[in-house]
């Protein structure tokens, strides 16, 4: 963990109040695990207040570059969208505890909605580089949702979409993909990242077919570290309120309570 | 010119400097010793402990306001044997003075948590928390009455030779009021402030934002409440007063001091920017040496003492 300032490198548009950023952190890229997170803190001003998490998205151990998939959804990240290269920002990271990655020559099925696609091509590419197959499931409410898919291309072998709307994929949630998936690729792991509803779900087919099962989580957070107390989740198996911030933020699927 | 003397006695407990770190927003040092070099301090003080481990309170806990930050942690905290047992052997070589935060539901819990912490090497300071605006019992029950404040200072007083801060909330009508009580009660030094009690409603669903329903409300956006009243209290008290409330720079800082304080302590801002204390401990020095102040005991009251 370090905190920097470090200067924008890159930004690009992806859809609609979707950017990738990209910073550059030999430090960072070196350690990062595939489903730990940064803050970012914009300036020294006053609102916003706290710095903000936000998933590594993809890291170059190579060139120091990691990417970061964000969407605009309230103050830091609509102040995000103007960053232009060269601009400094102050980051504090790597954070939290990442995916399991113990999976070798076998088979990994990796679902996420929304932005909770974000962490997985992380994972995905850890995944690849162990000799699996990575079968991927994207849910997202339009096919503007589903502008980063590209991404994935390289590391998994098969990609399936749904949207609400029908726009792109199949119509309806991505969670009513998953028993034929389940059925026809007989994954050995699910990870899966993105709203509660969907992660409950998620878990709940997961253990009906006995798979071992990851989840992200998100809350709201002021320290990033450990010490407010202040990112609780709930737990099923103890009295003590996790962390998303240092226990978390991925957990077994059976260790946290999902239903908001 | 000279060094600048920056150290700060409060009736016996000596700091190096006067830029501490607030209770509850630095843990017990180890995380944030990791990205800042917290051996500079002036002093840690640790989380709120209390006699037995406390889980918090569920729900949402932290939400932020325009330059403020209202939060329901809840005391969670492992109780004072796991801090004895557990952390104190590390902390206390984190190199600053360590001040144990307490917080009790009844006077015979501040005792017992004073005399546990008392005869413990590496503990150089008591502050009692009588203003947590964020568990039922107690806390900010004592906080509120003269009477009851005064009486677990004195309590407290008894059981351990160790310097005894009391920490005061706002959410009261005349803080001096409380300040006089606990000084006379036996305190060597009142801290302020503790966190405002404030709220927020999410539009959506329609109901508060915070599990806790209310919450304290801390962050820059309290720093004009907490200089006032430190301004107000250390006119009216003779022990050290430490001060509070939204500092984030060295600025600001130097305002707490110029009101009355002998040394203040670093809250929220340790979130947004971890190397505040450490900037804001540089700045202090910087700013008396260009005006030629040569000991920062010097400033402390400046702003209403006759010169
Ligand atoms: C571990 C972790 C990883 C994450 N990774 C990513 C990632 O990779 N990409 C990504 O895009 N996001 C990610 N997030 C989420 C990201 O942190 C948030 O989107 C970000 O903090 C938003 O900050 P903001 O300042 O832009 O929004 P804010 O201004 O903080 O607003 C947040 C939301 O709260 C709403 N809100 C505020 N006040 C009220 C009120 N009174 N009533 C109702 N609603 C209200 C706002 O409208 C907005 O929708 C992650 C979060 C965590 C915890
Ligand atoms: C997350 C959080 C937890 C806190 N926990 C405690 C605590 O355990 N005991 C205590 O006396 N004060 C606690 N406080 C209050 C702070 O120590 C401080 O008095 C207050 O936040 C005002 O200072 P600030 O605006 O610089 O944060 C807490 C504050 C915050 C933000
Ligand atoms: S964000 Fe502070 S403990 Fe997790």
């Amino acid at each position: 963990m370090e905190l920097v300032n470090l200067r924008v490198k890159k930004q690009i548009k992806i859809a609609e109040d979707q950017f990738v950023l990209t910073l550059n952190s030999p430090s960072i890229t070196k350690v990062a695990q595939a489903g730990q997170f940064i803050t970012i803190k914009l300036n020294k001003n006053y609102d916003p207040l706290l710095p903000r998490p936000f998933s590594i998205h993809s890291v170059d151990r190579e060139t120091g570059d990691f990417l970061i998939y964000y969407q605009v959804v309230g103050k830091t990240s609509k102040l995000m969208a103007e960053l232009e290269p060269g601009d400094e920002i102050t980051v504090l990271g790597p954070l939290g505890k990442g995916f399991n990655l113990e999976l070798e020559n076998s088979r990994a099925l990796l679902i996420g909605g929304g932005l909770g696609q974000a962490p997985l091509r992380f994972l995905a590419e850890e995944l690849q580089k162990k000799n699996n197959q990575i079968y991927m499931a994207i849910g997202a409410r339009d096919q503007e949702g589903l502008k980063n898919i590209l991404c994935f291309e390289e590391s998994c072998q098969e990609i399936n979409l749904a949207t609400q709307d029908g726009s792109l994929g199949k119509e309806g949630l991505v969670t009513e993909l998953l028993p034929q998936i389940i059925r026809d690729f007989n994954p050995k792991i699910i990870y899966t990242c993105g709203p509660l509803p969907m992660m409950a779900k998620v878990k709940e087919l997961a253990a009906q077919e006995k798979i071992p099962c990851q989840v992200s989580l998100e809350t709201t957070m002021a320290c990033g570290i450990g010490v407010c107390l202040g990112c609780t989740c709930e737990s099923t198996n103890s009295e003590i309120y996790p962390k998303v911030c240092t226990h978390g933020p991925v957990f077994w699927a059976q260790e946290v309570k999902l239903d908001g | 010119m000279g060094k600048v003397n920056l150290a700060v006695d409060i009736q016996g407990l000596r700091l190096d400097n006067p830029v501490l770190t607030a209770s509850g927003t630095y843990g017990f040092g180890l995380e944030y010793s990791q990205i800042v070099e917290v051996c500079k301090l002036g002093a840690i003080v640790t989380k709120g402990l209390t006699l037995e481990p406390r889980k918090g309170n569920p729900g949402k806990r932290i939400f932020e306001t325009p330059a403020g930050l209202l939060n329901s942690i809840g005391l969670e905290n492992p109780g004072v044997e796991s801090f004895i047992k557990d952390y104190l052997p590390q902390v206390k070589d984190l190199g600053p003075k360590i001040i144990a935060n307490i917080s009790g539901n009844t006077i015979e819990d501040y005792i017992e948590l004073a005399e546990r912490l008392g005869n413990q090497a590496g503990i150089a300071a008591l502050e009692v928390n009588i203003s947590c605006p964020n568990v039922k019992a107690g806390g900010m029950a004592f906080g509120i009455s003269p009477q009851m404040a005064a009486q677990v200072t004195k309590a407290v007083r008894k059981s351990t030779t160790l310097p005894v801060l009391v920490k005061l909330s706002p959410n009261v009508t005349d803080i001096t009021e409380i300040a006089l009580a606990v000084e006379e009660a036996g305190a060597d030094g009142v801290s302020l402030i503790n966190t405002l009690l404030g709220m927020a409603i999410d539009i959506n669903s329609q109901k508060p934002v915070l599990g806790n329903i209310v919450g304290g409300f801390s962050g820059p956006a309290v720093k004009p409440v907490a200089l006032r009243a430190v301004w107000q209290v250390a006119q009216k008290v003779k022990i050290p007063v430490i001060g509070m409330g939204g500092i984030s720079t060295w600025q600001d800082a130097v305002e707490f001091i110029l009101a009355g304080a002998t040394a203040i302590e670093v809250g929220t801002a340790n979130f947004y920017n971890p190397q505040a204390p450490l900037e804001i401990l540089a700045g202090i020095g910087n700013y008396c040496q260009e005006r030629g102040v040569t000991a920062i005991t010097d400033l402390i009251g400046l702003a209403w003492k006759e010169r």
